[in-house]
């Protein structure tokens, strides 16, 4: 029997209205993956929103932006680039990475509220494992770029501000938590959990103290594809999630099973293909998506994504 | 009394009123299951309000439907009746046909897309930057489907409709037609239920009139036309040529009919009032050829099929049961009239082997069946980037094909290694594996839409001929596929072409036929004869013969030759790069001092290029120049001409009034229109490349003698009594088919067994005794002797230039003499072609 999450929840963009549960696809810009580029059109068939890291975003033409909802994160994954370092400017914290000029939380928000639909504050990931000290150091710049967001945030912009939250356990959740959900953000984003997928458990723990605190306004949490955790997650009490996986897969030729919610790989699908009720299956075969090409990997893709919101009861309505 | 609703009005509301087929689909889930649908159900039935469902529906989705016809006339029809119910705003044409539309580009914020099958076919070839409005697709309606059976266009649509698939799995398939005795076949290859109804809203009564000659047909055609127009009706006849269908008319008019001919040598002007006229009922009776076969919407009570034959660009042969529905579905239109009929001219003799009353029309079959489309659209895969490699041809291509379905095994390594040997495609090993490029060959065919036939007749002739005239590069234009309308070639213009041509300066002209044979292998000895008329004609077009003059003394029509201008012009522009590439290539090739022979075939390239304008903007040679100057078309280039300013170096010279008095023109377009030119002459080093032309070639007094003919029989009439065939045969009579009429001889015995012939045909009538139904005849009866005679003369070789052998040729038109396919075919009138060498040996 399938799940559909019970978030209720809603809010207005300026592409729209964005209904709550969903699933946001990752889309890049500038080429870096060419598969991006074909799937980019198609994705706003299921999904109410894409996400776009600042990072990639910043290569966006403008014809090129969707004409949707677009929520754009604030890239705040290059803290761990190899010889990037965070400096502390006063009220805020920007990264410096070997590449290009630093990733400053103001850089940030001018870009979302010129592009977005949804922003989020620029934060600092905690990987598990970090030393404590380490941990609060990075979620007190994380706290304290929200505030400086949550500050300079244009009003008349119709960008939706959410607060980027850290945490590692539930503890961490709740004291970030209390500090931000005081001031006036849309929403919520949680950042760090995909090195933690491997314990849900701990997952559950961190959105049920966040849930504890801020029960009203939308909670997203970053990177989650595994269809089996966002069933999961929707029913903790989570309002949005977003990931590549649907195209990772489709690029390393493994099938979503829209039954099993598993990614299994394409040569052991065999007559599955013809049970899946979705339009690409239904229109092309297994020797076709089995191939490489541009065109057959975008069918994989597609498939993937519409089993995927098969799968967690996210199918759209027209 | 109680008004309870009916079933389908509780089940689906508005329904009342609805047709039972669309009933029928509303209750089959049609405009909620988002499936494919292949739908055949005759004319009438109500297919374009299904169609329109399917719109909405896309519409509600915000996203985007694509409704293909074959023919413009309907495209513009649907055009007109769409933006008014959905708003101009969202509905947009893609034709390619006006400059509006050329100009407006690709689709962007219309959400009803009206288009042809070529044109959505070069969209999708360039899939990459049409992704953002090929992806909104929700839906693509295939009118008049079964267009896919179609040996010249069938091909592109079902291969079209594969791509859009694979680009946009997600678009629905409506197949929607008339008749499609194979619904199943279809739908089992797209995936997709299938209705199929014969009802219609307007009964069809169907009768057939048989006629003992064909001398009675008129007759027989003003009592049907009697008969429907006292009762307020009016009334369609198909003909099946456009000069019968002008006789006719004028004929009808003499009885007192307002009567009427369409047909495709109209201008569009004339055709559209046409139409018009017709829509308003001013028309008693229209006569027309095929043209309006297919789509319109015309009130016609009765529809008179008034040959059973028809001409399908080869030969005469018996109308098909497909063509006989979709004349039949122009009669009785519901709203005109409340009913219809079908009348179909038969002779009294007819065996009746087609029942065309009753039987269903011929299945579909894939166009992918011919070998120059399966290169064309395996090419098209690989340039497309569509298919990367062999495997991706199969997988992707090959096996998702109507032509597969039904049996298509022509093997792909044979498809590859023929594009791979032509030089349109490459091999190039990467991370051990095989992929297949386009070459800079294969990119013009696919860019310039011409067949890789096209691209290889140009490279042929390219290393045939060391050097070639403008008229060989006309000729060469007019051999290509793409130059039609192909212009037929008649006995009668043998020796007009021959003096024509005698004087012209061509190499091909002069090579013997045996190396034509061998070069020209891939084209027909009645091409190449359509070809040297077309190029004849063309040659003189650029010499400053008008199109009113030249269609008069080639016999044709204007639009035919506007057409043919235009696709020469096409062919051309590509055969310009072709041999641009190919010189280029044998550069690389040669050794330094070799270079000379390059410059040869640059000059080829040039000449393509000129000749082109010449025909494209009609300007002489000498003038060519002007228009490579910007803001300089057609008009302002005969303005210039007239006013004594006819080369580019002239206009350079001249100072800017002078020019803007002749064109009347502001002063800086004047300016800039002669800095143009000053800069394109002195680029061209103070010289126009193109203010030469080859003079006239002297006569040649030392020729072969015309070929002489040493029988009694005419050849002429010899020649197309092979083509026709005897389906019945008795001691007293034969009856003769395959032309445009089918005759009866009647034969006579006198005591010592001595047989006379007479034949029903207007050339016996007027004194011919050996018609060539009389022939065919005793052919059949083996009263042969000297028929064999002459006949095997017609077979004997020769190898005089084709400057001098056109009757030669014509001679060898039929398909078993056919020595440039270098291929014997089926063919009627073989038997007795072996007969008549048997018996001199």
């Amino acid at each position: 029997m399938r799940t559909t999450a019970t978030s209720t929840r809603s809010i207005e963009t300026g592409h729209g209205r964005l209904v709550f549960p969903c699933f946001m696809p990752v889309t890049t810009f500038g080429g870096a993956f060419p598969l991006d580029v074909v799937a980019r059109p198609y994705l706003s068939r299921f999904a109410p929103a894409l996400m776009a890291s600042h990072y990639y975003a910043q290569s966006m033409k403008k014809p090129e932006r969707p004409n949707h909802p677009l929520f754009v994160d604030s890239g705040g994954f290059a803290s761990l680039f190899e010889g990037s370092s965070v400096e502390e400017h006063g009220d805020m914290a920007c990264i410096c990475t070997k590449y290009g000029k630093p990733l400053h939380p103001a850089e940030v928000l001018t870009f979302q509220q010129e592009y977005a639909d949804i922003g989020a504050t620029l934060d600092f990931l905690i990987p598990p494992g970090t030393d404590e000290q380490e941990a609060k150091h990075k979620q007190g710049l994380t706290i304290k770029n929200a505030l400086w967001a949550a500050g300079h945030h244009v009003v008349e912009s119709s960008m939706r501000l959410f607060a980027s939250l850290q945490a590692w356990n539930a503890e961490s959740a709740k004291q970030i938590t209390e500090k931000l959900a005081a001031l006036n953000f849309d929403g919520f984003a949680l950042g760090g959990m995909v090195p933690r997928v491997r314990t849900p458990k701990v997952i559950f723990e961190i959105i049920g103290a966040i849930r504890e605190i801020e029960t009203d306004r939308p909670l997203h949490v970053f990177g989650i594809g595994n269809p089996k955790l966002i069933r999961a997650l929707f029913e903790q009490g989570v309002d949005s999630v977003d990931s590549s996986s649907f195209l990772q897969n489709a690029v390393n030729k493994r099938y979503l099973d829209p039954h099993r919610g598993e990614f299994v790989p394409l040569d052991e699908v065999g007559s599955a293909i013809k049970a899946c009720p979705c339009r690409v299956c239904q229109t092309l075969d297994v020797e076709y998506l089995r191939l490489e090409g541009a065109l057959n990997n975008l069918a994989l893709a597609l498939h993937n994504l519409a089993a995927l919101h098969s799968y967690c009861g996210l199918e759209r309505t027209e | 009394m109680c008004n309870s609703p009916s079933v389908e009005e509780t089940l689906f509301p508005g329904a009342q009123g609805l047709f039972p087929p669309q009933l029928a689909l509303l209750e089959a889930g049609y405009k909620s299951s988002g499936e494919n649908w292949v739908i055949s159900a005759p004319t009438g039935s109500g297919k374009t309000l299904m169609a329109e469902w399917a719109i909405e529906q896309a519409l509600r989705e915000g996203l985007s439907a694509v409704y293909l016809a074959p023919l413009r006339a309907i495209v513009h029809e649907k055009h007109i009746d769409w933006e008014k119910a959905y708003g101009p705003e969202k509905v947009g044409l893609f034709t390619g046909e006006t400059r509006r539309e050329r100009a407006q580009g690709r689709p962007r914020k219309e959400q009803v897309l009206l288009m042809t099958p070529e044109k959505l076919s070069n969209y999708l070839l360039s899939w990459k930057s049409n992704l953002a409005w090929l992806s909104r697709i929700a839906v693509l309606i295939v009118d008049e489907a079964h267009l896919l059976g179609d040996c010249h266009r069938g091909a592109a649509l079902e291969t079209m409709i594969g791509r859009l698939q694979r680009i946009n799995p997600f678009a629905r398939i409506v197949a929607l037609s008339g008749t499609l005795s194979n619904a199943e076949e279809i739908a089992g290859w797209l995936k997709a239920k299938v209705y199929v109804s014969d009802w219609r809203p307007v009964v069809l009564q169907k009768k057939i009139v048989r006629f003992k000659s064909p001398d009675q047909k008129l007759d027989l055609l003003a009592e049907e036309a009697a008969d429907c127009v006292t009762g307020g009706g009016k009334m369609m006849a198909f003909v099946n040529s456009r000069k019968r269908c002008e006789q006719m008319t004028l004929k009808l008019i003499e009885r007192g009919f307002k009567a009427e001919f369409f047909h495709a040598g109209l201008g569009q002007a004339a055709r559209k009032s046409c139409q018009k006229r017709m829509k308003e009922g001013a028309i008693e009776v229209l006569l027309s050829t095929s043209a309006l076969e297919m789509g319109v919407n015309f009130p016609a009570r009765k529809v008179v099929i008034y040959d059973s034959f028809s001409f399908d660009g080869e030969s005469f042969g018996p109308m098909t049961v497909q063509r006989f529905q979709q004349c039949a579905g122009r009669a009785g239109r519901p709203g005109y009239d409340d009913k219809g009929e079908v009348v179909l001219f038969l002779p009294i003799w007819d065996p009746g082997k087609i029942d065309y009353l009753k039987s269903p029309p011929e299945p579909i079959r894939s166009g992918m069946f011919s070998t120059d489309s399966l290169l064309r659209e395996a090419l098209a895969e690989i340039s497309g980037r569509l298919s990367i490699t062999s495997e991706h041809l199969e997988t992707n291509f090959a096996s998702r094909t109507l032509w597969r379905i039904q049996g298509g095994q022509h093997r792909l390594e044979t498809v590859v290694s023929s594009l791979l040997e032509s030089g349109m495609i490459r091999e190039v090993q990467k991370n051990c594996r095989t992929y297949l490029n386009e070459t800079p060959l294969g990119r013009v065919a696919t860019q310039m839409a011409v067949s890789p036939g096209t691209i290889n007749l140009w490279s042929m002739i390219y290393h045939e001929w060391e050097w070639l005239e403008d008229f060989d590069v006309l000729l060469a234009g007019c051999l290509s596929r793409e130059s039609t309308p192909v212009l037929g070639f008649n006995f009668e213009e043998i020796d007009g072409m021959t003096d024509t041509i005698m004087q012209i300066p061509s190499s091909i002209l002069d090579s013997s036929s045996s190396r034509l044979s061998k070069a020209l292998r891939q084209i027909s000895a009645k091409r190449l004869l359509a070809a040297v008329k077309m190029a004849a004609l063309l040659h003189q077009c650029t010499r400053g013969d008008t199109l009113d003059l030249l269609a008069k003394r080639y016999d044709c029509y204007p639009t035919d030759l506007i057409n043919l201008k235009q696709n020469v012009a096409w062919v051309l522009s590509a055969a310009e790069r072709v041999l641009q590439i190919l010189a280029k290539q044998q550069a690389a090739q040669n050794e330094p001092e070799e270079h000379g022979e390059k410059e040869v075939h640059a000059v080829a390239a040039e000449k393509c290029n000129r000749l082109r304008l010449m025909i494209e903007y009609g300007v002489p040679a000498k003038s060519v120049g002007l228009v490579r100057v910007g803001r300089i078309g057609s008009k302002r280039a005969r303005l210039l001409i007239a006013g004594g300013v006819d080369t580019l170096a002239k206009l350079a010279a001249t100072n800017a009034d002078s020019i803007q008095r002749i064109l009347r023109i502001r002063a800086l377009g004047a300016q800039q229109i002669l800095s143009d030119a000053q800069k394109i002459l002195e680029e061209e080093q103070a010289e126009d490349p193109f203010a030469t032309e080859s003079t006239p070639m002297p006569l040649n007094k030392h020729v072969a003698s015309p070929w002489r003919w040493p029988f009694r029989l005419d050849p002429y009439r010899l020649r197309r009594a092979l083509e026709l065939s005897v389906p019945h045969c008795s001691e007293e009579c034969v009856h003769v088919v395959g032309g445009a009429e089918p005759h009866t001889v009647k034969i006579d015995s006198d005591a010592s067994h001595r047989r006379s012939y007479s034949c029903d045909c207007a050339d016996f009538a007027k004194g011919t005794r050996q018609c060539k139904h009389v022939m065919r005849a005793r052919l059949e009866l083996n009263d042969d002797g000297e028929i064999l005679e002459a006949l095997r003369l017609l077979q004997e070789q020769n190898d005089r230039p084709l400057r001098y052998g056109l009757s030669e040729i014509w001679m060898r038109v039929g398909k078993l003499f056919d020595r440039f396919t270098g291929r014997e075919v089926d063919y009627v009138g073989s038997q007795f072609l072996n007969r008549a060498r048997t018996k001199t040996r």
